[in-house]
């Protein structure tokens, strides 16, 4: 090929180049604009990662997606030549680190304080909560005496009692049982999301003074009726989370359909986060600090709450549908940890 | 205290970044990302320097790349890559910003109430006008490459096609396809480098 064959070459592939940089970028860009959630990173990273992240990881493409590159763009460490700095620029280096460090020992002390305030407002709202309401009335009470009020739920607990095979819900504990909260061990509260509701409600975990573990969640913004309990309140003993824990990285202690499915149970103190899907669909997961609870033998655990919203009514949904959405092993649950693992509770620990 | 604090250094120094990111993020624990800083600091600012060419200016990209990436850690999410590739993609959309923008990027420092070193302008269309150049140099080595690594790592850097489409595409193997690019990338950085094999 002549030298101007090849310059010529050369100004179309270069001149290709830039066209197809400028269609991929005017592609992004509008994606982005139109729709943040999708967009190139989207299909970027589904074509690296494998199929359990990619079923766990919904949602791909906030914002700050864009600060995840792919690993063809990070430079290996013998890529870059650390940079020499002069004194000034060292000086300015430390500056920026001490400043920095300092935010976070600020953060750190606010939330800390935040913390304890929290705790012992929490303590005192579940006495309260418990107190007030009676504990032997409405919602709860009706699950500690195994019943609620209406057929259809009380068919639920049988159905739920004869199908759990790995903790017994506390749906009715028993006489001389005593599920107000001793004092000082209670977990932070969570905030639960519920699906296709603005609602949200508040679960804690507590111990007994009976030395049981117990759940608690308020909803009070949820719409009442007259067999519509607002609180949920399962206990179980504490050996159920502790053993359950040491063999898989979640357990599940007890669950409860109403207006809305719920599970509840604890995770490994290294558990970032929980998955939960099932016949409902996908359940908001929400995790409470790690906690160590004032019980013998425990150990530092991560209280969760996992809600669906069913679209059933307490008297609309039949045996079957009930039976569907309380199965336990229709349920897949997947925990995340700290360092990255990834980890499927086995089927005969998951809900 | 000076030696417990060492102490805490030294162990925190064994760890993984995703670690020291969690522990930031759930304790807020300061020689965490104490530890994470003194880590990448040096390899992201030299990094930027390789782009921009001016040590000031890179120096505060790598303080609002941190500043940025203390804002944002709580949404560090490790199934989207690692700490280390999170770190380089917030100094990268730093870089672009900037680019954009014209001037070193400033919005994570401003939030965070550091006070922000400044440069001389000159400085910046120093820098601007070298990221330019480096983006002719890619097209330039582009130029340099056969048509069929051109062609592969077009569609598959630019375009971001799975391996396996490319490869159909061309009539051979993803494994054979994957090497293309990967060759073809080592060549386009040793031009770029100026030591073109």
């Amino acid at each position: 090929m002549s030298g101007l064959g090849r310059r010529l070459a050369e100004l179309q592939a270069v001149a290709s180049f830039r066209l197809r940089v400028f269609h991929a970028k005017a592609l992004e860009r509008l994606a982005r604009w139109l729709d943040p959630l999708a967009g190139t990173d989207e299909v970027r990273y589904r074509s690296a990662r494998d199929l359990l992240l990619d079923e766990v990881a919904e949602g791909f493409g906030d914002p700050d997606s864009r600060f995840y590159v792919p690993p063809w763009e990070v430079p290996d460490d013998d890529e870059v030549e650390p940079m020499d700095l002069s004194l000034e620029q060292a000086a300015r280096r430390d500056h920026i680190r001490s400043a920095l460090v300092a935010e976070l020992t600020r953060v750190g002390r606010k939330r800390r304080r935040r913390r304890q305030v929290r705790r012992h407002r929490v303590t005192v709202f579940a006495c309260v909560l418990l107190l007030t309401a009676g504990v032997v009335t409405g919602g709860a009470s009706a699950l500690l005496t195994g019943s609620t009020g209406s057929k259809a739920i009380d068919a639920f607990l049988d159905l739920h009692a004869a199908h759990d095979e790995t903790a017994p819900m506390a749906a009715n504990p028993g006489p001389g049982t005593d599920t107000r909260p001793s004092l000082d061990s209670a977990s932070d509260p969570v905030t639960l999301t519920v699906p296709g509701s603005s609602h949200r409600a508040l679960g804690v975990t507590y111990v007994s003074n009976d030395g049981r573990l117990c759940f608690v969640i308020q909803t009070a913004q949820e719409p009442k009726s007259a067999d519509a309990p607002d609180n949920l309140l399962n206990c179980s003993d504490p050996s159920i989370a502790y053993r359950g824990i040491t063999d898989s990285p979640a357990v599940v202690a007890g669950s409860q359909l109403h207006h809305r499915l719920i599970f509840a149970g604890f995770a490994r103190s290294d558990v970032r986060q929980l998955v939960m899907k099932g016949p409902p669909g996908r359940l908001a997961v929400s995790l409470a600090d790690a906690w160590t609870p004032n019980t013998p033998g425990a150990v530092k655990i991560r209280p969760f709450f996992a809600v669906a919203a069913t679209q059933f009514g307490p008297d609309s949904v039949t045996l079957d549908e009930e039976h569907g959405l309380i199965d336990r092993r229709r349920y897949s649950l997947t925990a995340i940890f700290d360092d990255g693992r990834i980890e499927r509770v086995p089927p005969d620990t998951a809900p | 205290m000076e030696a417990s604090n060492g102490q805490t250094t030294a162990r925190l120094s064994r760890e993984s970044d995703e670690l020291l990111i969690a522990l930031t993020t759930r304790h807020a624990d300061s020689d965490a990302f104490g530890v994470f800083y003194d880590r990448h600091h040096d390899k992201v600012a030299g990094w930027l320097f390789s782009h921009t060419g001016n040590a000031a200016i890179a120096e505060d990209l790598a303080a609002e790349a941190f500043a940025t990436a203390l804002l944002k850690v709580a949404e560090f999410d490790v199934r989207r890559g690692n700490a280390r590739a999170w770190l380089f993609g917030i100094a990268r959309v730093t870089l672009l910003s900037s680019y954009r923008q014209h001037a070193v990027e400033q919005t994570a420092r401003r939030q965070l109430g550091l006070i922000i070193p400044s440069y001389h302008d000159d400085a910046w269309l120093d820098a601007e006008a070298r990221l330019e150049e480096r983006l002719d140099q890619l097209v330039a080595g582009l130029g340099e490459l056969s048509p069929d690594e051109r062609d592969a790592v077009i569609r598959r850097i630019v375009e971001q096609r799975p391996y396996s489409e490319i490869a159909s595409g061309a009539n051979t193997t993803e494994p054979a396809m994957r090497k293309r690019v990967s060759r073809a990338l080592k060549k386009l950085r040793a031009w770029m480098a100026g030591t073109p094999e």
